[in-house]
């Protein structure tokens, strides 16, 4: 199978095609950016569940409850 | 009564001697006789023409010159080649073959054609989505539908529906005469994976669009709306994306090129994809 459809909607003509050079090295440095952005969502999402759980903890030596904190701050603590 | 041959023959009549009109002729035919035969053979001519046979003209051959003349103006049955084929005018007193058109097509004036016609499809004043394009793939890395996007319409809608080979994140290019802009794609996206949460992010500058900001290996389902893609300024694309199980994604997509681009490109971050993309465009009411 090739790897490139391409449609042109005025004529209808389809064409089935290989990756140029070009494309192949572009279709690299897309996975890699892919890759760098997950990354960074992964540090994004575990700082907020570091953050999650540090706001969790000092509530409760306030005496908090799970059932009060999910009042006060939905999805923070599931009850 | 006399002997004629005519119409069915041409007479032949036999010589007379040129001294003694009243002598029979050659054959034995009295002179009575081939009075006879004569005066019958000019009633057949007379039967056969008929009264007043040069009508308006003076003479019967400057009739039947008037109607070779008339006969060779007319349009033959040989200009018609093929069943649905119609005569049209080209200009005056010139006529010429329009071929039969396209199934649905109707006859539409057009002075740019040298029949001043052509066939094209019927348009409608309805409002509402007209599909522009629609192709059905099987295992591609790349599918791109070029001038799909025109001064026809000011905004559109892409629906991509796709299975994938592998776990990937289905991403966007805008493009213009074959090729993809791979800059300044800014995206906010909200994507709830597997939970009843969004998580947001913002990513700029990027070198295309993130259809689904989560790597899956699920179907998945889109729908996106461009506005104004075929005009030169700044494109913003909205989506929805949902995969098999899992994955919801929001997003907001601004594209800070100002170019008017004619076509999109979707691609896998891995692998290949298998479905149908479509493209509509958004009709407004005439």
């Amino acid at each position: 199978m090739a790897d490139v459809i391409e449609i042109d909607a005025a004529t209808g003509e389809v064409v089935e095609r290989d990756f140029t050079p070009e494309e192949v090295a572009q279709r690299e440095a897309d996975q890699a950016a892919v890759q760098a952005a997950a990354e960074a969502q992964a540090d994004r999402e575990a700082i907020a569940n570091l953050n999650r759980e540090a706001a969790i903890a000092h509530a409760k030596t306030l005496g908090f409850t799970d059932a009060m904190i999910a009042v006060m701050y939905p999805n923070l603590v599931e009850v | 009564m006399g002997t004629s041959s005519y119409p069915g023959a041409l007479d032949n009549f036999a010589t007379t001697s040129p001294t003694y009109l009243a002598d029979d002729d050659t054959t034995g035919r009295t002179h009575s006789e081939r009075h006879d035969d004569l005066e019958a053979a000019v009633e057949n001519i007379e039967a056969e023409l008929g009264t007043d046979p040069a009508g308006a003209s003076a003479t019967v051959k400057a009739r039947l010159d008037t109607l070779d003349t008339t006969v060779a103006g007319k349009i033959p049955a040989t200009i018609i080649d093929a069943k649905g084929d119609l005569i049209v005018g080209t200009a005056a007193d010139t006529a010429s073959r329009l071929a039969v058109g396209t199934n649905g097509y109707v006859l539409t004036a057009d002075s740019a054609q040298s029949t001043g016609v052509k066939w094209a499809a019927a348009a409608t004043s309805d409002p509402g989505l007209v599909l522009v394009a629609a192709q059905s793939f099987s295992a591609a890395s790349s599918v791109s539908v070029n001038n799909c996007f025109t001064a026809t319409y000011e905004n559109y809608r892409v629906l991509l529906r796709c299975s994938r080979s592998t776990s990937n994140v289905i991403q966007y290019r805008l493009r213009v005469s074959g090729t993809d802009s791979t800059t300044n794609y800014d995206l906010r996206s909200a994507v709830a994976a597997g939970t009843n949460s969004f998580t947001t992010s913002a990513l700029t500058v990027q070198s295309s669009g993130y259809i689904q900001g989560m790597s899956s290996s699920d179907p998945t389902w889109a729908e996106m709306e461009l506005s104004s893609p075929a005009i030169a300024t700044p494109t913003f694309v909205s989506h929805r994306a949902s995969s098999y199980v899992n994955d919801i994604s929001l997003n907001l997509l601004y594209h800070n090129v100002s170019t008017a681009y004619d076509g999109i490109t979707i691609f896998p971050s891995a692998g290949t994809i298998t479905g149908t993309l479509r493209v509509y465009g958004y009709r407004n009411s005439l």
